[in-house]
């Protein structure tokens, strides 16, 4: 059994001393041999036809070496694989027609950057204009513009799923109560825009690229196919560091290709570093949705059923992994309530946007407003406590692990003990006073509650929820399940270690984490313990799911580390024992050495046990192989495929994410002030307090944006109004606020260490608890908050229109 | 999309009115910051146009063309550009009736809708910036006209 002498520890990040002195390790710190750079040409328009393209004045700028255009595309590669059934051709630039602003026309590859640039303005683009449509409801009127032609609609997935009996909970319900929500299109504008190397090595027909792309690496394949390049032609190396992420990054896989065939065609190696009005424009982010829900409910404040209908904007392409937005939280639909029956009818509508996918939270922001809102509307209605109402809804803690209607097993957790804690660390009990008092003075404060139960590690599988039962049935149908995570622990013959994951961390201490994990299994110390960061898929271990995405690492890859790690540990037991003339069970290991337990004196190093492995096999016991190395590739096993009801475990572990917000409207400018921010959490093992302690003040961030500050905003002609930072607000160190924390612990029983994720949580549950209590601040005027972001300007016409302010 | 019009009174009849502003050559003088001009028929013409919105600066090439005509009363034209990474799609329509004093009286209006670039960067600064550059134009017909 190991003892923990590091996991649990406050441990500061081994990264941090590179990273705050600028000494990272980037793509744009790399230089290939005659690297040439590229520019995009982007469409101005949101929707239009590409009549013709004429680059023989940009082809002819001295310095310009190769331009690929819609036609290149058409002949070197393959529309996109997606995870739906469509007809639907994406590429990685516009081919006959453009569908949003920003959407690439064309590439210039020069010798630098700022020839490049020249070259763009050289190029001359017949276009004509079509009509545009961005708002999801418009684009499924019959007379709206069309953005597939060969799908026919803008309707472009919709799928209906029925989970118990709906029907009779909502024809048996004392009441029912709905609503309308609408959530906003942002981002997560990660420090470090996309950034791509590609380098095609025609002796070899292997194709290098260098990327911060952060999986999932199910893109690989997907980036492969789109190049039409043999899988094991494609080496793709992510460098050690990554300036941020949060999903967003999972959507650069078109700009592999894009910068692939760039290089392919051109024949010399291709540098492209997107600058920031591109990343606004044209990368990705979160999906904009319109949803109704619905709620059964009984007299005593129990919540029978749901009906969900969801619209979400996925701009204008269905690009994987959507939809993951809609899908992803399948599992977790219900959140944190005993729920029994749910129908959902979910569409995945185009309209001429930028496209979206994964941002920070994914699919759970836009999910548990509709909820928790509608859990809010619940106990209004009926004049019970909103926290009195969730108490009697929760899942309690002796069903775990429970599994909810749709097919989630959620493993763990504590729903009313970490709300008590929430409203203990408010002071909930003396807030109604409070606010009495200040609505006395005329001053709006408003509290507000929100909690998410927290996916981590998305199962491969949940994404063919997309189709209908029926094609999964269909023979030769090939189903997918898991959500593995791989790493390799290597003693090396000097008694120190290497150790690889196939994670792509971006900021989160991945190397942190693991050199403690290792440190504790080994009886080491963290400075043995060198983790190598940079990713090659040419000769690191890895699987499918790879990547830092979805909150998994905390989860799978702590636990591929720690079952590495246990391998090689046995085996130093082994060896130790062979050494020793014992047994491996009456040894133990700590301090650089393993010991007997009941006479540690009599001991041999870990260095001299390494030393043995490599420099003396003679001495090891008789049929063991020589070194000292292990691999574990980890896996959940509850990540099944989705059964024929299509219910499906969407994801691997589920904490929990509790936040109590308490705001201030300022009468005169509209403006919400948050006075108090309670966030309590329930991550299973907490494996370093001061990396969860960031992330769940990042996760609060993040959330804050989404709720008051950052929005994408088109006008009517699908022009984007947020090209800078001048209009597309970022929470900055003068927004944040302080956060009270505490935790509560309950180990998951699916991981090694009885960790889980907590890098998206409060993403999650922030948004709508601001909203709750926006919406309690202004009460008195009968306010009804149900879109985001709470702005000032609009928080200011609704006092000024009911007389507020 | 940008909406501008007004009415003004110029000193020359609507037959002169009206073949100056379906002269290219005469209109495409009277627009700020020309850089080139060329005809490349009665009815089309293509200029080289230097814009300026807050630090977006540079060249946009923008071609014209005559789609309405019915001398000496009315014309429409409409304009197409690119460049700065941005898009112009405009419609300008002429109106004339007689004015005081023999001369004309000239209703025109615009459309403008602007993409790319300029819209996402400079949408708060282009009302002020277009009507600058639109009154610009209109003031220089006026004046030149009433040179001629």
């Amino acid at each position: 059994m190991t003892s923990h002498k590091w996991v649990g520890q406050p441990l500061k990040r081994l990264e941090d001393k590179r990273l705050l002195t600028g000494v990272g390790s980037y793509v744009d710190d790399i230089t290939v041999p005659n690297m040439h750079h590229a520019a995009v040409l982007r469409s101005p328009y949101a929707h239009a036809l590409i009549k013709s393209i004429d680059v023989s004045e940009a082809l002819a700028l001295p310095g310009v070496t190769g331009i690929v255009t819609g036609e290149d595309i058409l002949k070197m590669s393959k529309p996109f694989a997606v995870a739906i059934i469509s007809p639907q051709k994406y590429y990685s630039m516009a081919t006959d027609k453009v569908r949003f602003v920003g959407e690439p026309v064309a590439v210039v590859v020069a010798v630098d950057k700022a020839t490049a640039e020249d070259a763009l303005e050289l190029i001359s683009v017949d276009y004509e204009a079509l009509n545009v449509v961005v708002d999801p409801e418009k684009a499924l009127l019959p007379d709206a513009p069309i953005l597939h032609e060969e799908v026919g609609s803008n309707a472009i997935w919709h799928r209906t799923l029925n989970y118990g009996e709906p029907d009779r909970a909502f024809a048996e319900a004392d009441f029912t109560i709905k609503e309308r929500f609408v959530f906003p299109k942002y981002s997560s504008t990660p420090m470090e825009t996309y950034a791509v190397i590609a380098s095609f090595d025609p002796s070899n027909g292997v194709l290098t690229i260098w990327s911060n792309f952060h999986g999932p690496w199910t893109m690989f394949s997907v980036a492969a196919k789109g190049l039409k390049i043999p899988e094991q032609k494609l080496r793709l190396i992510v460098p050690p560091d990554i300036g941020g992420g949060f999903g967003i990054k999972s959507s650069a896989y078109p700009y592999l290709v894009l910068m692939g065939l760039a290089s392919m065609k051109t024949g010399v190696p291709v540098k492209w570093i997107e600058d920031r009005r591109e990343h606004l424009m044209a990368s990705s982010s979160g999906t904009d949705r319109i949803s109704y829900v619905e709620a059964a409910v009984k007299n005593d404040g129990k919540i029978t059923a749901l009906r969900l209908k969801t619209l979400d904007n996925v701009g204008a392409y269905v690009r994987a992994p959507e939809p993951g937005c809609t899908l992803r939280p399948l599992g977790n639909y219900v959140g944190a309530y005993k729920i029994k029956h749910l129908s959902a009818d979910v569409y995945c509508v185009a309209t001429n946007k930028l496209p979206t996918g994964p941002n920070r939270g994914y699919g759970c922001q836009q999910h548990y407003f509709g909820l928790e809102r509608i859990v809010d509307m619940i106990a209004k209605k009926l004049d019970i406590d909103p926290a009195e109402l969730r108490f009697r809804n929760f899942i309690q803690p002796e069903e775990f692990p429970y599994t909810t209607p749709t097919g989630g097993i959620y493993d763990s957790g504590n729903y009313p003990e970490t709300l008590k804690k929430a409203l203990k660390l408010a002071d909930y009990e003396n807030f109604k006073e409070i606010q009495k008092k200040a609505r006395a003075e005329g001053r709006y404060v408003g509290l507000g509650m929100a909690i998410a139960v927290d996916p981590s590690v998305s199962n491969m599988g949940y994404i063919t929820v997309a189709f209908e039962p029926e094609v999964r049935a269909a023979p030769g149908y090939l189903p997918k399940s898991g959500g593995t995570h791989s790493a390799a622990v290597k003693v090396e013959s000097y008694g120190k270690v290497n150790v690889t994951v196939d994670s792509n961390p971006q900021g989160q201490g991945h190397e942190t984490v693991i050199s403690m994990i290792v440190a504790d299994e080994l009886g080491l110390t963290p400075e043995d313990v060198n983790v190598v960061a940079e990713f090659d898929s040419f000769t690191r271990v890895w699987s499918i799911p790879a990547g830092t995405y979805s909150s998994r690492f905390g989860s799978v890859g702590t636990s591929a580390v720690a079952g590495a790690a246990r391998k090689v540990r046995k085996k130093m037991l082994e060896i130790a024992a062979h050494v020793l003339n014992t047994s491996p069970d009456e040894l133990d290991i700590g301090d650089g050495k393993a010991f007997l337990k009941n006479d540690p004196e009599k001991s041999i190093t870990i260095k001299r046990i390494a030393g043995l492995a490599h420099w003396n096999p003679e001495l090891l016991p008789k049929d063991m192989e020589p070194g000292l190395h292990a691999t574990c590739v980890f896996n959940i096993p509850t990540l099944k495929p989705p059964d024929e009801k299509d219910r499906v475990n969407s994801s691997g572990t589920y904490g929990v994410a509790m936040d109590i917000v308490i705001v201030e409207i300022m009468k005169d400018s509209g403006e919400v002030k948050i006075t108090k921010y309670v966030s309590v959490h329930d991550a299973g093992t907490i494996i370093n307090p001061l990396i969860v302690e960031g992330q769940i003040y990042g996760s609060v961030i993040h959330g804050i944006g989404g709720a008051l500050f950052e929005e994408m905003v088109y006008d009517d002609e699908g022009q984007m109004l947020t090209g800078t930072f001048i209009d597309y607000l970022c929470p900055t160190s003068v927004e944040a606020v302080r956060i009270d924390i505490d935790h509560v612990v309950s180990p998951s029983p699916f991981t090694t260490l009885g960790s889980k994720g907590v890098g998206e949580s409060s993403t999650e549950s922030c948004p709508v608890a601001i909203a709750a209590a926006v919406e309690d601040a202004l009460s008195p005027l009968g306010v009804r908050i149900t879109e985001l972001p709470a702005t000032p300007e609009k928080i200011w016409k609704i006092m000024k229109e009911r007389g507020g302010s | 999309m940008l909406h501008f019009d007004g009415t003004f009174d110029v000193k020359a009849n609507k037959e002169k009115v009206f073949d100056f502003l379906l002269d290219p050559n005469a209109l495409a003088n009277c627009l700020p910051d020309l850089q080139k001009v060329e005809v490349i028929s009665p009815d089309e013409f293509k200029v080289r146009v230097k814009v300026g919105i807050s630090f977006i600066k540079g060249d946009m090439d923008m071609t014209f063309k005559v789609i309405e005509r019915d001398r000496p009363t009315h014309a429409k034209l409409q304009a197409r550009g690119t460049g700065l990474g941005s898009s112009v799609d405009m419609t300008n329509t002429f109106d004339l009736a007689d004015g005081p004093d023999g001369g004309t009286r000239m209703d025109w209006k615009a459309d403008a809708s602007v993409g790319g670039m300029i819209a996402s960067i400079g949408q708060r600064l282009l009302d002020n910036g277009a009507q600058k550059m639109v009154t610009e134009l209109f003031d220089s017909i006026k004046t030149n006209l009433e040179k001629q």
